[in-house]
């Protein structure tokens, strides 16, 4: 997909029709929209949002204002109309959007808009429209691609925690097609359902009850699955609410040093907390092999001198054995050649040698002991090897706990802070993560459960499978589930190497992108729960990396490349889903140098216009000047400048912007609050 | 001849009904997604009936 226009209409401060050009594909894709923040860059990005899908972004205010009160506030205004329209090509057509709302509906049900979607001929729009332009929208562009290809540079570093691994799946099934196969295995899954209730029908007593056990089961199933998405709904709004928090109490200038304070003990937390639970993982494993033999040393010691003892009394090794003795006296002859006749004194000799001969089982015993207590000689290896690794696991747990005291401290420090506000807003972060742990407790608590009825469920499956039916109309529909069932069996085993696969790919354009971007001899990669881990090689291994903001927003946008990238290539990869077309993306950033450093600013300025067809920066001036400006200058295919009207100028902006040199204004004294979009 | 991705084998050495449903139930959902209508359900049990009879 590639969007050549946006034509805004009355949306928030957008009085009146304006519009922007996009940048085509090619040695100038880049599209520029200059603004100060508070000028209108958010909302920009959210037209873009609104206009695809209907919905706006979490941090977006007043969502439900996309016509302003003051706009409709004026006499006259009853049947204005607030809409955005975008023109784009999708695979060698060319369509036109518009979604629209009014402001009686927009009292009504802000929620409930109109979308139009034509396919454009000659560069004019056919008639009639798409009858299902949301589907068709969402086929071009779904919405999880949008929140990864349209995003708040601000916030981006939030992706790539590890809490967020659900929201890089997604992204990843969504824009590489497997959603597909997800869906194509619940509609197998549907189909066995409908085939166990036809055979239900015409099935034996015992198969009837096993499926209507079946029957239960899934209905348990279906409700626990349900619940576990809702809280991890709870959570990821929660988890949205805390990103907000923290952004104001960075805002808050005392609390802002705090604040990063505790960003760096949480880091170090994190990193603590892998390196404890790897020394636990250890520890285990060191038990599972070889703790017997420490909790066997007494009994190692009593035996080494047991055997010690038999062998200073010559009882062991034996001289000779019983059976050896026995054999002669059985023969009636020494092995000198006396007759050993009965009561003979020669006979008598060797009789009483028999009492003092060790029996030959009792001297193989000794010496299988002997050997296997020679095996215990490096004990004490063991011993200080187990030592070692306790002292560093306590270490590690009491630099943990320190760190927790600690970061508690900082919380109180910015709870205690002279400043009402912040201390509001601790609070409320405070009880919010408290709640964020319950959910996830109460979701660990599901997890559990849903895997318990799942090993009952498909127990169930494979005894309606097996059930003996005296009917040939039964057998049938059991033969036509049992084929079913492994259809869908065969969708899961292919959706995971088709998933295994394309994270190998995606592994390797991170990796390649992520070592062109970042100066520190960092590796980034998606392990297999699509966590995204940076890790940094220690010679003898690898070792987790904390990041700070700034990194981690390079992270989530070196995998939004790579991801963007791929699913340029994904006609090239081999696959069951034939049909699959690489698809081209643009990648609009509000503000995507926020969070940098002057030298980074610069690399990722570099790299921007590399990684996809179009991009589209919304930048303000003070991220702008430097190298960004000099890095993206020759790429720019089209450029623009938000002209904002207010009564005063926002906090820390500036009235004017100098692009290349040259002053453009930005802001104008007005009665009236609104944005101009103005062309450079 | 190109290499064989893992997926694409697996469908290949499926039993030859198998690989019927799963083909028919991909193409189904692609049909509904382009579409916008509604899951194909009973579409894939009428193909399931005339396929393994």
């Amino acid at each position: 997909m590639i969007i050549s226009k946006i034509t805004l209409s009355n949306f928030r401060q957008f009085r009146g029709k304006q519009e922007i050009h996009f940048a085509e594909p090619g040695e100038k894709n880049v599209t520029v929209v200059h603004a100060e923040n508070g000028f209108g860059k958010t909302a920009l990005l959210n037209a873009l949002h609104w206009g695809f899908w209907g919905k706006t972004t979490s941090d977006f205010t007043e969502p439900d204002k996309i016509i302003t009160d003051s706009l409709s506030a004026v006499e006259g205004n009853r049947d204005l109309e607030a809409s955005v329209e975008i023109w784009y090509s999708h695979q060698d057509e060319e369509f036109c959007l518009k979604r629209s709302l009014s402001i009686a509906q927009q009292r009504i049900n802000p929620k409930s808009t109109q979308v139009e979607l034509r396919r454009v001929a000659h560069g004019v729009p056919e008639e009639p429209p798409y009858l299902n332009p949301g589907s068709k929208i969402e086929a071009h562009l779904p919405r999880a691609m949008g929140d990864m290809f349209f995003f708040n540079g601000e916030n981006l570093d939030q992706l790539s925690l590890e809490k967020n691994a659900s929201h890089i799946k997604d992204a990843i099934y969504k824009v590489l097609g497997l959603e597909l196969l997800e869906s194509a295995e619940n509609i197998a899954k549907e189909s066995v359902s409908a085939l166990n209730a036809e055979l239900r029908k015409h099935a034996d007593h015992d198969a009837q009850a096993l499926i209507d056990q079946q029957a239960q089961c899934e209905e348990i199933l279906s409700d626990l699955n349900n619940e576990k998405s809702e809280l991890e709904k709870n959570t990821a709004a929660l988890s949205k609410d805390v990103i907000n928090l923290e952004h104001q109490l960075e805002a808050n200038k005392e609390a802002k040093i705090e604040q990063q304070r505790r960003k760096d003990i949480d880091n170090n937390i994190k990193n603590l907390d892998k390196h404890l639970a790897d020394k636990e993982e250890e520890i285990g494993k060191f038990i599972t092999g070889r703790a017997y033999y420490l909790f066997a040393s007494d009994l190692v010691l009593s035996g080494k001198s047991a055997v010690q003892r038999l062998e200073q009394q010559g009882k062991i090794p034996a001289k000779f054995t019983s059976t050896v003795l026995q054999d002669v006296l059985n023969s009636g002859k020494c092995i000198c050649a006396t007759n050993l006749s009965d009561h003979s004194e020669c006979r008598k000799a060797i009789e009483s040698l028999i009492e003092a001969a060790a029996d030959r089982s009792l001297d193989d015993a000794t010496q299988t002991i002997k050997t296997a207590l020679s095996n215990f000689s490096s004990i004490e290896g063991y011993e200080e090897e187990f030592i070692k690794l306790k002292t560093k696991h306590d270490e590690l747990k009491s630099n943990l706990s320190q760190l927790r005291d600690e970061r508690k401290e900082v919380s109180r420090r910015i709870k205690g802070l002279d400043d009402e506000d912040a201390q509001d807003l601790e609070g409320q972060l405070q009880a919010t993560t408290e709640k964020i742990r319950g959910y996830e407790y109460e979701i660990r608590d599901k997890e559990k459960t849903i895997s318990e009825k799942e090993k009952l469920n498909h127990s169930l499956n494979e005894q309606i499978g097996a059930a003996k039916q005296s009917n040939e109309a039964a057998s049938l529909l059991q033969r036509q589930r049992e084929i079913t069932e492994q259809s869908r069996k065969l969708m899961v085993k292919i959706l995971e190497a088709e998933k295994e696969d394309l994270r190998t790919h995606l592994n390797t354009e991170i990796s390649t992108e992520f070592t062109r971007i970042m100066l520190h001899k960092y590796d980034a990669n998606l392990n297999s729960d699509f966590r995204l881990k940076v890790e940094k090689d220690m010679g003898h291994g690898t070792q987790s990396v904390g990041l700070s903001t700034g990194q981690r927003q390079i992270t989530s946008l070196v995998f939004i490349a790579a991801l963007v990238k791929l699913a340029r290539k994904r006609k090239d990869i081999p696959t069951i889903l034939a049909g699959l077309w690489g698809g081209d993306f643009p990648m609009v950033m509000d503000s995507p140098f926020g969070q940098l450093g002057e030298t980074y600013r610069g690399k990722i300025a570099e790299w921007l216009p590399t990684i996809a067809p179009q991009v589209v920066i919304f930048v303000s001036d003070s991220q702008w000047r430097g190298p960004v400006e000099e890095q993206v200058d020759q790429k720019i295919g089209k450029e623009y400048i938000l002209e904002y009207h207010a009564n005063a100028l926002k906090e820390n902006a500036s009235e004017k912007a100098v692009i290349r040199g040259i002053q453009y204004e930005q802001f104008i004294e007005d009665e009236e609050e609104f944005t101009k979009i103005n062309a450079i | 001849m190109e290499p064989k991705s893992k997926s694409q084998e697996l469908f290949i050495a499926a039993d030859n009904q198998v690989g019927q449903i799963v083909a028919k139930a991909v193409e189904l959902e692609r049909n509904r997604r382009r579409d916008g209508t509604k899951t194909p359900k009973n579409e894939l049990v009428k193909f399931i009936k005339e396929t393994v009879s």
